[in-house]
């Protein structure tokens, strides 16, 4: 699942999967703004299947806590 | 590529971010358009947009409307706030509209999602009359395929106001270049194959009933074909046949078919013969006056389809389905990549009948070694007609018309008003042309503006009566006008355009002498006394 979720960030932030890990901060990648965040929002629920609420979506931080949305 | 801008009063940015072949300019945030639309150092026109495209979420716009009336009210006031934003230089797409909460159609009031959709879809399609400039963005057919379901996703509105889903945004995105792409070359004349193409099977090979065309089975898909490319043709789509078959087999089942919808008639040129197609085809370019990019042909045969597109890489070549039963859903699609166009005058629906007269024209003329002699034997009759009753033909005239155009000047349909109702300084000068073979329609428009001097402001010709000498009758007419009233001289121009080349020399061949000229025109006087005759065959109605 952890890789799953990598590869989908990689793919919207159009970055190298490689410089993503779970201690990634929100706010260390330029690109991850808040468009590309609902981006990401939006295709973990369309291919994982996993629907993060919304206000919960909004407080992410880091990979890890996306994470931990996502297999929670 | 153009420098396009989207603008929405939903949250668009990942349409923008989904596209992949076209670059927008970037336009911060969303909300009202019309602040964009306005401000002066919007980067429209600081960076100088040159296609503007409004996608409205008419749901979030009447989100406060409780009935019908505010509806309308709301709607009203927005086309009117929009077209006091049009500037000229630019193109507008505005999308039509899509209810995306159903909830709207749940009040006391009997609002039904439908009339809020027509009510907007009529105001469209007015500002679209009055404003050449100003297109249809069918925003309504992509959710309508997707379904409101697939198209819309009810998180990423809440999240982000972004209402549409990943598969709509993608499909938006594909539409606007889409839209790009059909602005630079519309396209006119549907050339078809006939064997496993308008009827399945092959004619000649066995008996005429072998041939699948009918109310049956495969029959019928081959039928409701036919009957898709019948209400394309009155709509102004020019049809032709390029089809190899010995054409005494092929015009027996297109003259004598039960089933046939498409008859001979329907048809501006055949070309049923045994030469390669790619001949046919420009034989047929040249037979219409009209350039093989603007030219569609469907086959469904592959090395047909790959030699066209190699000898002649303009003409578009669609893909030819695989199951027969796709072939109406294929041509309705050819349609809307093609040649769907949202106004239309009643000179469309005349076309096909004036592009065949001209093949036959054409014909006749090689027949003729003595191009005068063929000029008188085709009975030609100009006819001057109403200006301000047919305005809306002559707004299309003016702004359609690449070639013979001496000025390409385009008009608004207020400007345009303008001209007609101010008599004292203009006159509108339009003519109906017609011959033996048929009539052209209204095909020829100039305005002169009457001061101190008299100026020909604009000269059109539709390129389908090229060539005849009809511009000396017309511009004899206006010279004679212009004497009447009292003019000596008549100043013109010619303004160079990349399209207009073939009549850079009009003047010249006039007895008009060069006043002055640049890299951007030339300004020509004639003088109205004592003028020589010019060369000319036909009839001119003087009365108006």
């Amino acid at each position: 699942m952890k890789e799953k979720v990598l590869e989908i960030i990689a793919e919207i932030l159009k970055v190298d999967v490689a410089v993503l890990n779970e201690d990634t901060k929100i706010e260390d990648i330029e690109k991850w703004d808040s468009l590309a965040h609902l981006m990401i929002i939006e295709a973990i629920e369309n291919k994982l299947g996993k629907a993060i609420p919304i206000d919960e979506a909004m407080e992410i931080t880091s990979v890890k806590e996306l994470l931990e949305k996502v297999e929670g | 590529m153009s420098k396009i801008a989207l603008l929405s009063n939903v949250n668009m940015n990942p349409v923008i971010a989904a596209s992949k072949e076209q670059d927008f300019l970037a336009a911060d945030g969303y909300g009202s358009v019309f602040e964009e639309l306005l401000r002066p150092d919007s980067v429209i026109y600081t960076q100088k947009a040159e296609h503007v495209y409004l996608i409205m979420d008419i749901a979030e716009l009447l989100a406060g409307c409780r009935n019908m009336d505010e509806i309308k009210q709301e709607m009203d006031q927005w086309f009117r706030t929009f077209q006091g934003c049009l500037r000229q230089e630019l193109i507008y797409f505005v999308s039509d509209a899509d209810c995306r909460y159903e909830w709207l159609a749940i009040n006391g009031a009997g609002v039904r999602e439908q009339d809020v959709e027509s009510y907007w879809y009529a105001g469209l399609t007015e500002c679209v009359r009055k404003h050449t400039n100003v297109h249809i963005f069918p925003l309504k057919r992509i959710v309508e395929r997707l379904g409101k379901r697939e198209a819309y996703m009810d998180k990423m509105w809440y999240l982000g106001r972004i209402p549409f889903g990943a598969v709509a945004r993608e499909e938006i995105a594909k539409e606007i270049v889409h839209c790009e792409k059909m602005l630079g070359t519309p396209k006119k004349v549907l050339l078809l194959d006939l064997d496993n193409t308008l009827w399945g099977g092959v004619v000649g090979e066995g008996k005429e009933t072998d041939i699948k065309l009918g109310n049956e089975k495969s029959g019928l898909i081959y039928k409701d074909l036919q009957r898709i490319i019948k209400r394309m043709k009155d709509c102004g789509v020019v049809l032709g046949i390029v089809s190899k078959n010995n054409p005494e087999d092929a015009l027996k089942i297109i003259k004598g078919h039960p089933h046939m919808v498409l008859r001979e008639e329907d048809f501006a040129v055949l070309k049923i013969n045994w030469e390669p197609k790619d001949r046919n085809i420009r034989a047929i370019a040249k037979e219409l006056n009209l350039g093989t990019d603007s030219m569609v042909f469907f086959d469904d045969n592959a090395a047909e389809r790959a030699l066209v597109q190699s000898s002649l890489p303009e003409v578009i070549v669609p893909d030819f389905p695989a199951q027969a039963e796709k072939l109406p859903e294929v041509m309705l699609q050819i349609f809307h990549d093609y040649f769907e166009k949202w106004v239309y005058t009643e000179e469309d629906a005349e076309k096909t009948a004036q592009y065949r007269a001209n093949a036959r024209r054409e014909e006749l003329k090689e027949q003729q070694t003595d191009y005068a002699g063929f000029l008188k034997s085709l009975d030609i009759h100009v006819r001057r007609v109403d200006a301000a009753e047919n305005k809306e033909r002559l707004l299309q005239l003016l702004n359609k018309t690449n070639q013979f155009n001496l000025t390409t000047i385009r008009y608004t349909m207020p400007e345009l008003e303008m001209i007609l109702a101010d008599r004292a300084s203009y006159e509108v000068y339009l003519f109906e042309v017609s011959d033996r073979f048929g009539n052209n329609g209204i095909t020829a428009a100039v305005i002169v503006r009457y001061g101190k001097k008299a100026e020909v402001e604009s000269f059109v010709m539709s390129c389908r009566i090229m060539g005849r000498m009809i511009e000396n009758m017309v511009l004899d007419y206006v010279e004679t006008d212009a004497r009447e009233k009292g003019y000596a001289e008549i100043y013109g121009r010619y303004v160079y355009t990349p399209k207009s080349k073939p009549v850079e020399q009009f003047y010249d061949g006039l007895d008009y002498v060069i006043l002055n000229q640049d890299e951007r025109e030339k300004v020509y006087k004639g003088i109205l006394i004592e003028r020589k005759p010019k060369e000319w065959y036909g009839k001119l109605e003087k009365e108006k």
